[in-house]
Order: C-alpha cells, then structure tokens, then sequence
C-alpha cells in the first residue's frame, strides 16, 4: 500500500497511490539520472516547488525505507528527526550563503546535501548540488543564482516528502 | 545511503568507531553496521573521536574528514600515532577525492566516497578487519601494495557477481580442488588464482604462472616439466620446470585451451600420478602442486571443436570460477575507476576531484571490452595528460569516442503495463515452452552467441548446448 499527501497539504492523506503516479514524472526530484540539459547551468530554470506527494511516493520502496527497516522503531524516529533537520539547515544555510554569496559555505552545505540526497534515494537532486558544489568552487556568481531557486524548492519538496514519512512512522509507531 | 544489493553475512565481527559529523548519518551508517553485527562507536566531532578511540581501542574507524573541530586528517595522523595497527577508512564528500588521496598517504587503509552504497560499506569495512589480525602493526609500503593489489586485480567492487566470486574463492581456497577459471581477458583472471592461492594452507609455498599461450609450443614442455643439461640443443643447464617449481605451492597455467594436444597428454599424466619427468630424464620425480587453470575460451566449445581434450577437460574443470566482465558488474565500474583515480593521482602528483555524474553515467554505459585492464588504461590517460580537478567527458581519451558513438540512446525502463503484457502472453503456455521462448529470444539478442547468453541466464554453455541439442533433435 502507498500512502502518500494529496493536494492541500501533509495533513491530508490518502491512499490512492495511482492518481499521484502521473507526478512522479512531472517532479524528478528522486529517481533517474539527469540528462545532460538539466545538468547545464546555462539551461537551468526556476521552477516552482514540487509537490512533496510526489517526491514521497518516488521514496517509497528506496533506500530510506531500507535504512527505517534495518534501524527498527526507535532507532528510525530518531533517523527521520535528524534527517529533516538536517536537511533544514542545508536549506537555511544555502539561503543564507546563496544571498551572500559566501563559497566557503555554499561548498559545505552542498557537501551535506550531496551525501543526505544520495542516502536516502534522491539521486536527481543529489546531481543538482554535485552542480552547486561545483559552481561553489568556481566561484560563479551567475551560474549559482540561475540553479539555486529551482534546486531550493526541490530541496524543501524532499524535507515536506520526509517530513510526511516521518508522520506516518510516528503513526505507526506510537 | 543507497541499499540495492542484498547483504551478506558478517562472520567475523569488528569493533568499530564511527566519527561522523552529521547526525543523521551517523544513525545511517550505524544502523546498517548494527545490522551486520558489528559493534559500533559514535562519535560527532574530532575530539570526541579521539576520546572514544582511547578509551575503546578499535580494530576500524571509520573517520569522515570533513569534522567541524578538526581537519578529520589530523585526527587520522593522531589515532595512527596513538596505535598504528588500527584500520581506518576515511569517508568523504564527492568533489574531495584529493583529501582522501591524501589520507591514503597519511597512512588510511581505505576511503569511501559519499554516498556510498550498502555493499560497498560493508564490502570495505570487511575488508579493513580481514587484512591483518589487530595485534600486528602494519607497515605502511605494505597498505599502498595492497591498495595497488587491489586496483590491479579488479577485486574492487561489491556488485553482487563479485560478492559470489570472493565467496567462492574464500571457499575453495581450503582445499586441493583444481579450480578452473573462465572469463575474457582483462577481467582478473591470473589475480583470481593468486586470491585462491592467497586463501589456501599453501600460501607461503611459490606460485608459479605460466601462460601457455605465450610460450612456442616446442618450449612448453620444457617450462612446464624442466630438462635434463643436453636433452636437447640448447639445454646447457639443468632447469626444474615450473611444476618443480611450484612444488609445495600452486601452478598457475593460463591460456590453457593453447596448450598442443601431445602436450595436453602429459599434463594429464602428470594430474593423475603427481609426477614430472623433465626432458631427457629417465626417472619420474614426485611434486606436491595445486593446479589452476584459466581460459579466455568457452573451454567446452575447444572440447567439442577437438582442440583440447576431454578427459583432460573433466580432470581440470573441478571447481568452476567464472570472472564476470565489467560491464556485468553494476557499479563497480565506478569504484575501479575512482580507487584507479586516487591511486594514479598519487603516483602522479596530482589532484583529482572525482568523476563527474555524465563521466559515471557514460561509464556505467560503456561495454569496456578491455575490463578491468581497459578502465585502469583511461584512467591513467585521464590522470596524466590533466592537470587535476573534476574528471569530465571532455578528458576521456579519444579511444573511448568510438564506443561511445556505438552507444544508442539510454536503455528506457520497461513500464508495468508492457511488463504486464508480455507476462500476459506467456500464461497459458507449458513450462518447457516458456523456457525454450526465453532462451531462443536470449541467444537472438546475443547474436547467436551460447556462452553469452548462457552467462545472462546464469546457466552453464554445456546445460544450454544439451537443451539446444534436445531441441534440433526433437
């Protein structure tokens, strides 16, 4: 069975997996590998936040999911507390560094996200701040603000996706 | 952490210190360690690291170099300072791949790349507790040896083929079997046999490699079995052969499907009674050898073509040890060409950052019809014609242009609903019927070829060469 968040907000659950299928494809934020376009900054676009159902239902049956298994009950709230703040204070402190810009720190959050992204599954995003980290590195100003707004939102899709595990596993343990 | 491959058993258990940073991380890494039975230490900063390592004396630490107190190097340099014998494998972001090289140089014994999947972990953690027993230090030539060995033999990688080869290997080593070892070349055949030889109670007796191939046949018999000083023009010495050579160890014979017919029935001879009559003397000698045997051939299809003998064939195909080519190994590509990367970057002097997403994309892609040997060769290309940075498509050498022209688009994922359909088709059908449509549909897209489709459908050539013959027959 596959739960995941219809329109409205996290609150809201239901259970038809089938009609959020259609979305997993509109919002690659987890899943296959980027083609080359999207890997090139010059072609980056805003885009606007992803829905988390979407983002949550291309979790399902990932690596995280393997890691809650093998953690078990406690061990796997306390992964998914962590995760999400985690990954908050990539969102925040890439924010904060993007504005700046300060390199130093946009290589050190994208460090942090490469790794959380690809731990739990979120192999498209994962390849957008492999493009960060690189961005970081060269210093350039105008490539970072065209990626940064579009990898953001997906960034905070994936935290609202975990954030929904996070209640379901608290549903079902607790 | 991505978890694809299934796990395998930990038999030995190690105490392991974990020193990561992140808290989330740190539970996932813990948590796959705990499930593999191992006991596992925290810690979040350099400091407490070290105070853990104090206190605990582990036999691994696994160290992430990117700590917010201390540069993870430094922490290394003082845990090693402290107690040389510890293992440590140091994990580190993706774009860092010169501070793991660095660290490698300090004295790690192995690094991993985040994200790093499952297997891998394991793969490496089980390694840095089987490479020497905690009490006895270990030198530091012997670590970069080994890291070379490693590179060389191929025996990186934690895709599931390599997991049933190590554990295969780990198996027959213990015992006299003759193991026979298939697979193209560059795939790590010869390493193979040194692993089996490596793992056996006769690792400290010689190892003794001849390639059959590479010797004129009218020579072979000499280097396999020795002469007599006179036997022959030119013999103006006495020479033990490699069989006397290798006694109280293994013989190592590659290439064997080479080897000339009249020469075949004194190998089996000498399989059956253990002993060697060089050239030109009179009385047998008694030698005590292990024998290994590898081919790049179907050595069934030389049997049937009459090109090596059969009863030499069932003598020597005891023990089947099949290496996998690279392109059936998953993402071990990737991890050849990453410990390939540091190890070359060292040697080199340079600085490498890792392999861009469209690098392992297009590696993951590629046939390496060289293996192993062909990946080490790009690799090595990359390293010395590029000052350093991120390894990008652009400093590929131009070699790889032609494979990669021959490449179509990528694979596109079969739906459910196709998958559902060609499922649907088969229902209905005899069993029988349903294998012979998958086994004609596997040798069609195999161009025709039975050791290639047999190795898709994990079955042997000789199983599927009877079903073949069954059916012409029927």
């Amino acid at each position: 069975m596959v739960i995941s968040v219809a329109g409205g907000g996290p609150d809201r659950v239901m259970k038809d997996a089938a009609i959020n299928r259609p979305l997993v494809a509109s919002w690659p934020v987890v899943g296959a590998e980027p083609d080359a376009a999207a890997m090139d900054v010059s072609v980056a676009q805003p885009v606007a936040m992803p829905h988390p159902a979407s983002v949550q239902l291309a979790l399902e049956g990932g690596p995280l999911f393997h890691l809650l298994a093998l953690a078990g009950r406690d061990i796997g709230r306390d992964l998914l507390d962590h995760l999400i703040s985690d990954l908050g204070n990539v969102d925040q402190g890439l924010v904060l560094a993007c504005a700046q810009p300060d390199w130093r720190a946009v290589q050190s959050h994208s460090h942090v996200m490469i790794s959380l992204c690809g731990a739990v599954g979120a192999t498209r995003l994962q390849a957008e701040a492999e493009t960060l980290n690189r961005i970081a590195h060269q210093m350039n100003r105008a490539a970072l603000d065209a990626v940064t707004p579009g990898m953001l939102a997906q960034l905070g899709a994936l935290i609202a996706a975990i954030e929904v595990v996070r209640r379901r596993h608290r549903g079902v343990t607790e | 952490m991505v978890s694809v491959a299934p796990r395998v058993a930990e038999k030995a258990v190690a105490s392991i210190l974990l020193v990561e940073d992140t808290p989330s991380l740190q539970l996932m890494y813990r948590s796959v360690l705990t499930s593999a039975g191992h006991q596992v230490r925290t810690a979040g900063t350099g400091a407490d690291g070290l105070l853990a390592f104090a206190q605990s004396q582990p036999d691994v630490v696994l160290l992430d170099l990117g700590l917010p107190d201390r540069d993870g190097l430094d922490v290394m340099i003082d845990m090693l300072g402290l107690r040389p014998q510890t293992r440590v494998v140091v994990i580190t972001a993706n774009g860092s791949i010169n501070k793991a090289v660095e660290a490698m140089r300090a004295g790690a014994h192995d690094f991993l790349v985040k994200p790093f999947d499952e297997a891998r972990f394991l793969s490496v953690v089980r390694n840095a507790q089987q490479v020497a027993p905690a009490s006895s230090p270990r030198p530091g030539p012997a670590k970069a040896a080994a890291l070379a060995l490693d590179v060389q033999t191929g025996f990186i990688g934690s895709s599931e083929v390599m997991q049933r080869v190590h554990s295969k290997i780990a198996s027959v080593a213990q015992s006299m079997a003759t193991v026979f070892i298939t697979g193209e070349s560059g795939t790590g055949k010869e390493l193979c046999a040194l692993a089996v030889h490596g793992g056996s109670p006769r690792a400290a007796g010689p190892f003794i490699a001849l390639n059959c191939g590479a010797i004129p046949q009218d020579l072979l018999e000499s280097e396999v079995f020795g002469h007599l000083k006179g036997s022959f023009t030119g013999a103006i010495s006495d020479k033990p052969g490699a069989a006397a050579a290798a006694d109280g160890g293994t013989l190592f014979l590659d290439e064997i499907c080479e080897m000339a017919p009249a020469l075949q029935t004194k190998l089996l001879r000498f399989l059956q009674t253990s002993t060697v009559l060089p050239v030109g003397a009179t009385r047998p000698r008694k030698v005590n050898v292990r024998i290994i045997c590898a081919t790049n051939r179907d050595p069934l299809e030389a049997v049937r073509a009459g090109q090596f003998r059969e009863d030499l064939y069932y003598r020597l195909f005891v023990v089947p040890i099949h290496m996998p080519p690279v392109r059936d190994r998953g993402d071990d590509v990737i991890e050849i060409a990453e410990a390939a990367l540091v190890r070359f970057a060292t040697e080199e002097g340079r600085q490498f950052d890792g392999l861009d997403t469209e690098v392992r994309t297009l590696f993951r892609r590629l046939p390496w019809p060289g293996n192993v040997r062909q990946v080490l060769n790009v690799i090595r290309n990359v390293v010395v014609l590029n000052d350093g940075g991120m390894v990008t498509v652009n400093m590929l050498p131009d070699s790889l242009a032609h494979e990669t022209a021959s490449l179509g688009p990528p694979p596109i994922a079969t739906s459910d609903a196709s998958a559902q359909l060609a499922l649907a088709s088969l229902v209905g059908k005899p069993l029988a019927v349903v294998e012979r449509m998958v086994i004609e549909a596997t040798l069609a897209s195999h161009g025709g070829s039975v050791p290639r489709a047999a190795r898709v459908l994990d079955l042997s050539p000789s199983t599927l060469y009877r079903k073949l013959e069954g059916w012409a027959k029927s």
